[in-house]
């Protein structure tokens, strides 16, 4: 099959025909021969029977022109040549449309050079299918883009009884590439050597599994915090503009959502405002385990080690505002709450070494696994990775003054990444959505 | 400079190979505009068009051009044949990236990659980028289509 068929004064070279009936020729020609001439010799009856003229042949990216010499390609030994069926003897229906002009009449005149990509909806939202496509719309995520009303604890905890939502959560701390990716995603987790540990022991999954866990930490937050106050701020409330930062209200509120938020995060309600989920973190499950281990004891105890260093936005309790710390420190202190952004500080703590650690400092103590304190960031980072809710504002903050580049890094790369190019609209939009991403696409798209 | 083209320049070169030597899954082919660009910063690409549909028995030739920063920065892509489809620029065929998904998600994969350097397989090069786009020509299969053979202004 292989022969030096051209006229052998000049350099030979020896190449692979492969046709699209994934059939391969080894030839070997005069590099002086042309690309007709190797169609031809590739229309013999012997090889691939197709005449000349239907025969398209690429090397190396390009369409090779019939009245090339082989040399132009600087085919190299060995290598691939290409061989496509034209489909001259019955042209596609496209083609024969526009075939005979030739100027494309077919194609549409009115795409901007550049047309965007949101054209690719075009298709998708013509009137044909009207009343056919569910698209998504801003209903579907309830009102103000899946901010809603929280489900109460209880809602959560039944939901929780269900078997198949225990299961499930389950299987995921079951499932080793989860756990994995939770702790590659999360900073503070893969500088732990042991978070596969804690994250796989019994006792962590209980925690996040067991309803009625769960409605004991409803019954005694409700319990320390006066029962009923814990109604969800408005949307407004975690407006997140420095000017209407540091009011005691404000950041009572965000101590009190705390735990919804979380539970929420957690446990895959909709929505995901957010707003006091730094702070809030810590607390389930320090209360968790304060209903776990004697109420008051080591729970507490760890809550107040690490609070110095961790709670930085918890309960709006920022060192920039002093006022809102005392306030709801203060008042949180009891719930084991005013805290530890280092929720495993606590956990552990709790379980393993009683309520020895009031004092501030005590935080490498009351951690057994090293856990540097978890920032509200963090800790949303780990909410998220439930893979429920969307993400919220990290820490309430309501005195987070911060640039908003800083603040809502995360939040603005992940716009980036979605094509959302304008930094003033998507600061804007962030603060009005709470730091939700959600939120903010919800509202850019709107406006 | 030169320590950030050693990786590129290697990826480039079995890039090269492996499309000259039709190793590929045989919906595409690709290869340096001129073998002597010692560069490997313009190439060029076909793109057999996906069956059952406009583009079916119609060949694409698109150029590729990989910048300094090729892999962490994706290629430029530009049809060279005129394509009808949307997001691609109608007077130079240059590919918006945000309308093919790898191109579009690229840098996040090039992060992911960074962390776990030695992938089975390597999910971002000339090649997947032209069957990503092939993909999504699949996808517009209905919308008509200018005469086969057709190049856009700038190459004719």
């Amino acid at each position: 099959m292989a022969d030096a068929g051209e006229t052998g004064t000049d350099a030979q070279i020896t190449f692979k025909v492969k046709s699209s009936n994934d059939k391969t020729h080894t030839l070997t020609m005069a590099e002086s021969a042309t690309v007709l001439e190797l169609k031809t010799k590739l229309g013999g009856a012997d090889l691939e029977d197709i005449p000349a003229d239907r025969q398209r042949l690429i090397y190396s990216g390009r369409i090779m022109k019939d009245t090339d010499a082989l040399s132009v390609y600087k085919i190299k030994h060995m290598n691939t040549i290409h061989m496509v069926k034209s489909a001259r003897s019955n042209p596609a229906p496209a083609t024969s449309a526009s075939a005979a002009t030739p100027t494309p009449a077919a194609v549409p005149q009115n795409m901007a050079s550049g047309s965007p990509a949101g054209d690719l909806l075009a298709g998708l939202t013509g009137a044909r299918f009207a009343g056919h496509a569910n698209l998504p719309s801003a209903d579907l995520f309830g009102a103000d883009g899946g901010m809603g009303a929280p489900p109460s604890e209880e809602a959560m905890a039944d939901m929780l009884s269900n078997p198949m939502i225990a299961q499930t959560m389950n299987e995921a701390l079951n499932n080793p590439s989860f756990v994995d990716h939770m702790i590659r995603s999360n900073p503070t987790l893969a500088n732990m050597p042991n978070a596969r540990e804690m994250l796989q022991s019994p006792a962590f999954r209980d925690m996040m599994t067991n309803p009625e866990a769960l409605r004991m930490a409803a019954r005694m937050r409700r319990a320390f915090q006066g029962g009923g106050g814990s109604d969800f701020p408005a949307p407004g409330a975690t407006d997140n503009t420095p000017a209407g930062a540091p009011q005691t209200g404000g950041a009572a509120a965000g101590g009190n959502n705390i735990n919804d938020n979380l539970l929420r995060n957690l446990f895959g309600a909709p929505g995901g405002l957010g707003g006091g989920l730094g702070s809030g973190a810590a607390n389930p499950f320090a209360s968790l385990l304060g209903g776990i281990v004697p109420p008051g004891g080591g729970a507490a105890g760890a809550a107040g080690a690490t609070g110095a260093t961790g709670a930085a936005g918890a309960a709006g309790a920022t060192p920039a505002s002093t006022q809102p710390a005392t306030s709801s420190g203060n008042r949180d202190a009891p719930a084991g709450g005013a805290q530890p952004a280092n929720p495993f500080a606590a956990l552990f703590g709790g379980l393993g070494q009683g309520g020895a650690q009031g004092a501030p400092g005590a935080n490498a103590a009351a951690n057994p696994f090293g856990l540097p304190p978890m920032s509200p960031e963090a800790m949303q980072q780990l909410a998220q990775m439930w893979g429920m809710g969307s993400p919220g504002a990290a820490p309430a903050a309501p005195a987070d003054t911060r640039p908003p580049e800083e603040r809502y890094a995360e939040q603005l790369r992940q716009l980036n990444d979605m094509g959302f190019y304008d930094f003033d609209r998507n600061v804007a939009a962030l603060r009005r959505s709470g730091g939700s991403v959600q939120g903010a696409i919800e509202h850019l798209l709107s406006s | 400079m030169a320590v950030a083209q050693v990786p590129r320049n290697f990826k480039l070169l079995a890039e090269l190979e492996k499309g000259e030597k039709g190793m590929g899954a045989g919906a595409c082919s690709y290869g340096l505009e001129d073998p002597e660009d010692i560069f490997m910063t313009h190439w060029r690409g076909t793109i057999w068009g996906p069956p059952h549909g406009n583009h079916e028995n119609r060949i694409y030739e698109l150029k590729m051009e990989c910048g300094p920063n090729y892999p962490r920065e994706p290629p430029e892509i530009y049809f060279v044949s005129q394509v009808n489809l949307p997001g691609v620029n109608t007077s130079d065929g240059r590919v918006d990236r945000n309308s093919v998904g790898i191109l579009r998600d690229w840098h996040r994969i090039a992060a992911e990659l960074a962390k776990n350097p030695r992938p089975k397989e390597d999910p971002l090069s000339l090649e997947t980028a032209l069957i990503a786009i092939r993909k999504y020509m699949d996808e517009n299969k209905k919308l008509p289509q200018p005469a086969e053979g057709t190049k856009y202004g700038i190459y004719r």
